[in-house]
């Protein structure tokens, strides 16, 4: 792979990544958790 | 809610929940950060309340210079580790009777056994895979190279019940509540059946979710730290990076808590070799380098600072690896 390549390719993972929203993940399963919907939150 | 994450360790375990807790914030959750005493500035500049586990992590982290596999080591590391754990652990049964809702970090496991003497719920949030898999061996081997599907999954099974003090820990806390006692072995597999959920805080385009994982154990993204948008670097450090080509940035983080003499001479050593300019982070190594191309800085956002340089030589354990 050449220098060039290895930048985009890299770029590209930078953009995949950035589309990931890991806290939003959070959020949303404890707002299921805040209506009571326990079981489909699957808390322990 | 009243939502408590339970945040030992040292930074790198801390700041990624800082900002995640700051996002439940904005969601309408009072949120509570409980990490070791000085964290408490990083936890309340977030936005986040902040309540104290005892202990300080170096005491996990400095342990000699010695052979690494001896016996003696590790019968050392163990017993500091669970001094350290319970310690914590005793803060955090107090803590979480005041929360609806207990997230637990990768060095708080013994939460889980927290959350049930309050009877309320829990979830971890993990920066590692722990869950075994035939997908690659456990991350406490240290390598990536396969033991093969069975041999990995064997190995990560192994590896999930040789934690010792997490397991003290668990123990621990289960005779300080009154809970009935449970082998580790039980207690794993309670987690498996309950279906325990665990948010994984790293890319999928990174490390995908191993296709045999059991339901409840999703990998969602990285949790950044908070930045202040006010945040200013330090006039050295913009002055230094003005001066000349962008430089790599080295550091070992938590890493090495009393080695700095002899890390510093390495990473001295390793700079004049390649003639290149650095950025050092000072890390609790407390790592000093000197020289016009060498610029040794405290804590800085990495988010600020590695799109500025060439290269990022980072500490080697995923669990306080650089973010994007």
């Amino acid at each position: 792979m050449t220098r060039p390549e290895m930048r985009r390719a890299a770029a590209r993972l930078a953009e995949r990544i950035a589309g990931d929203d890991g806290a939003g993940a959070v959020v949303a399963a404890l707002e299921r958790l805040g209506r009571g919907d326990r079981a489909r939150v699957g808390l322990g | 809610m009243r939502v408590l994450i339970a945040a030992p360790g040292s930074r790198g375990d801390v700041v990624g929940f800082v900002g995640l807790g700051r996002r439940l914030a904005s969601a309408g959750h009072e949120v509570t950060v409980a990490a070791n005493p000085e964290f408490e500035q990083t936890v309340r500049v977030g936005g986040v309340a902040f309540r104290r586990l005892a202990g300080d992590a170096r005491t996990i982290a400095d342990l000699g210079t010695g052979p690494r596999s001896s016996l003696r080591f590790l019968a050392e590391q163990a017993e500091a580790m669970t001094t350290y754990l319970c310690g914590a652990a005793d803060d955090l049964v107090e803590a979480a009777a005041h929360a609806d809702v207990l997230l637990v970090t990768m060095t708080a496991q013994f939460g889980v056994d927290v959350a049930e003497g309050h009877a309320i719920p829990s979830a971890g949030l993990f920066s590692r895979p722990v869950e075994p898999t035939r997908a690659f061996p456990p991350v406490l081997f240290h390598t990536a190279r396969s033991l093969g599907p069975a041999g990995n999954l064997v190995a990560g099974e192994l590896a999930r019940l040789s934690t010792t003090p997490f397991h003290r820990a668990s123990a621990h806390v289960r005779a300080v509540m009154g809970l009935p006692r449970r082998s580790p072995v039980a207690s794993l597999r309670r987690l498996r059946v309950t279906r325990w959920p665990v948010w994984h805080g790293w890319s999928p385009h990174v490390l995908p979710r191993p296709v045999d994982w059991r339901p409840g154990l999703e990998v969602v993204g990285y949790w950044y730290p908070y930045v202040p948008d006010s945040w200013e670097p330090p006039a050295d450090l913009a002055a230094f990076l003005q001066a000349g080509p962008a430089p790599v940035y080295v550091g070992f983080g938590s890493v090495g808590p009393g080695q700095g003499e002899r890390l510093s001479s390495i990473l001295a050593e390793a700079l004049r070799r390649s003639g290149t300019r650095a950025v050092v982070g000072r890390g609790w190594a407390r790592l000093e380098v000197a020289g016009d191309d060498v610029l040794v800085v405290d804590d800085v956002p990495h988010s600020w600072l590695f799109p500025r340089t060439a290269a990022v030589v980072p500490r080697r354990s995923p669990a306080g690896s650089p973010r994007p």
